[in-house]
């Protein structure tokens, strides 16, 4: 009796380890098969992005024309700004104005930025789960978690379209409130359409790029919380009153974080400030510098950062 | 005499706490400051708007930081209004420091925000259907705020933290919009 107990026993953590394993894959299935739908395929889709009390629609077109990938973006309401994507060139563009152009692979003011990051890249400091059904935009939903590890950053929640894998829904949550939204209302998969193909006649002005600066931060991190990488750091002066900085922008995959620092002078800046959306500023005085960290975090997390900076040649760590 | 700013000096200045105005930049540093003052134009209509209501929130909960919890949320609630048209005065001042920059560029920012003040007004508040693990959508998010910043500072002194707020929201916006991931195979 006892050894069939034990069997049993075995046998059940066998099938619940199966199946978290079997989970865990659907998720990732589902995770790629979305990144493919979102650059491979053509589609049309009218959204809505929220933050705090305001959403604002827009219109978005993605296809291929002559082994190139085209895309548009552009507001519904008000003044026309249009962006428009031409491989790996993003162009702004707006009536009273010139336009920009940057270097990206995809039109960042759109689709949140960790959906272009790899399961591999986001898996060091998320989590990974499928969640229920749901229906929107008059489409069949499969719900999806991406969950942060250390529990101390935002969460997101996904909405799939079975049918495309397209995303319907975006969510940044942080204390079970929904911060930011992305949600789609109407989408079509449609072959390439005539204003996207009509990029390609145009001559697009060329990418503005970043001179990485010479000089040395002389400030470092020795550790990062899980998952971050340094992706820039510089010293380098804010526009306006060009104040120097020293200059940290950090990248989990799912957020960007930038962290300054900086000589302490008047006026002081708020211990924390939060912004209408899921953006967080925090200021702390260490080492008799100003230490400001901007990101889409919690705040007490971007103080954990705030607290990691430090100078090159300290060999402690005192916090004043 | 005018002295030169090299980029080792950049992190010098920073750490002696100097200024850099009235030093002469070379062509380099100069263009990346003018990229920096058209990104800055080109956003500024996306940034003051997120935070000066928080400021004026600030300035609120300092005037009225006698009244219970409860009383304060109703005075943000009414003083948002205020802060939104304040905000718009606010990004007209601002505005005029970068119009000649913006003006002789040959390089043009666009604006990258799609908000536009004059229609925020008439947006609708965002209501969905609630969705499940408890979450539902929310207005404002404020983080818990302490009493340190609920001391009343001069107007004069406001209008500086705005400012610097500002300079370091722009920058932020407008490297997290030029460092984009590099596509994934």
């Amino acid at each position: 009796m006892i050894r069939l107990t034990w069997k049993t026993l075995i046998f059940l953590l066998f099938s619940s380890w199966h199946s978290l394993s079997l989970a865990d894959s659907t998720a990732q299935t589902w995770f790629e098969q979305m990144q493919t739908a979102l650059k491979k395929t053509s589609y049309d889709m009218v959204f809505l992005k929220a933050q705090g009390q305001h959403a604002h629609p827009f219109r978005y077109r993605h296809g291929f024309y002559k082994n190139h990938e085209l895309a548009m973006s552009e507001n519904l309401n008000g003044p026309a700004i249009k962006t428009f994507q031409i491989d790996q060139l993003v162009v702004y563009s707006n009536i009273k104005q010139e336009m920009l152009s940057i270097n990206s692979h995809y039109i960042p003011e759109v689709f949140p930025y960790g959906l272009f990051h790899s399961w591999q890249r986001l898996n060091q400091a998320y989590t990974f789960s499928m969640g229920g059904k749901s229906r929107l935009a008059g489409r069949h939903a499969q719900a999806f978690f991406i969950t942060p590890k250390d529990n101390k950053r935002y969460r997101y929640q996904l909405y799939l379209d079975q049918d495309t894998k397209l995303p319907l829904q975006f969510d940044i949550v942080f204390n079970k409130q929904v911060l930011e939204r992305f949600l789609v209302l109407q989408l079509s998969k449609t072959s390439i359409s005539m204003p996207l193909k009509s990029l390609l006649s145009h001559t697009w002005p060329k990418a503005t790029e970043v001179i990485p600066p010479k000089s040395t931060n002389n400030w470092q991190f020795k550790q990062l919380p899980v998952g971050f990488k340094k992706i820039s750091a510089d010293s380098h002066l804010l526009a306006g009153k060009f104040q120097p900085v020293h200059y940290f922008l950090l990248d989990d995959g799912m957020t960007k974080i930038s962290v300054y620092v900086a000589p302490k002078e008047k006026p002081n800046l708020p211990a924390k400030i939060s912004l209408r959306n899921s953006i967080n500023m925090i200021n702390i005085t260490r080492h008799s510098k100003e230490i400001v960290v901007i990101g889409k975090a919690p705040d007490e997390f971007l103080k954990k950062i705030g607290m990691m900076v430090q100078p090159i040649h300290s060999n402690h760590d005192h916090v004043n | 005499m005018t002295s030169h700013i090299s980029d080792e000096k950049l992190s010098a200045y920073t750490d002696d706490e100097a200024t850099v105005n009235g030093l002469t930049l070379t062509k380099e540093q100069r263009q990346t400051l003018m990229r920096y003052h058209l990104m800055k134009a080109s956003i500024q209509k996306q940034i003051p708007s997120k935070i000066e209501i928080d400021i004026a929130k600030n300035v609120a909960l300092a005037l009225s930081k006698e009244q219970v919890i409860k009383s304060k949320v109703v005075d943000l609630q009414k003083n948002r209004s205020f802060a939104w048209k304040r905000n718009v005065k606010q990004v007209v001042q601002f505005s005029t420091q970068f119009a000649v920059a913006a003006s002789v560029a040959a390089l043009c920012i666009v604006n990258l925000s799609p908000d536009d003040k004059n229609l925020v007004p008439q947006v609708p508040t965002f209501q969905t259907q609630p969705i499940f693990h408890g979450t539902t959508p929310v207005s404002l998010q404020t983080a818990p705020q302490s009493e340190q910043q609920y001391q009343v500072i001069s107007k004069e002194e406001q209008k500086m933290q705005e400012e610097k707020i500002n300079r370091y929201l722009y920058d932020y916006a407008f490297r997290e919009r030029l460092y984009q991931p590099e596509p994934e195979e």
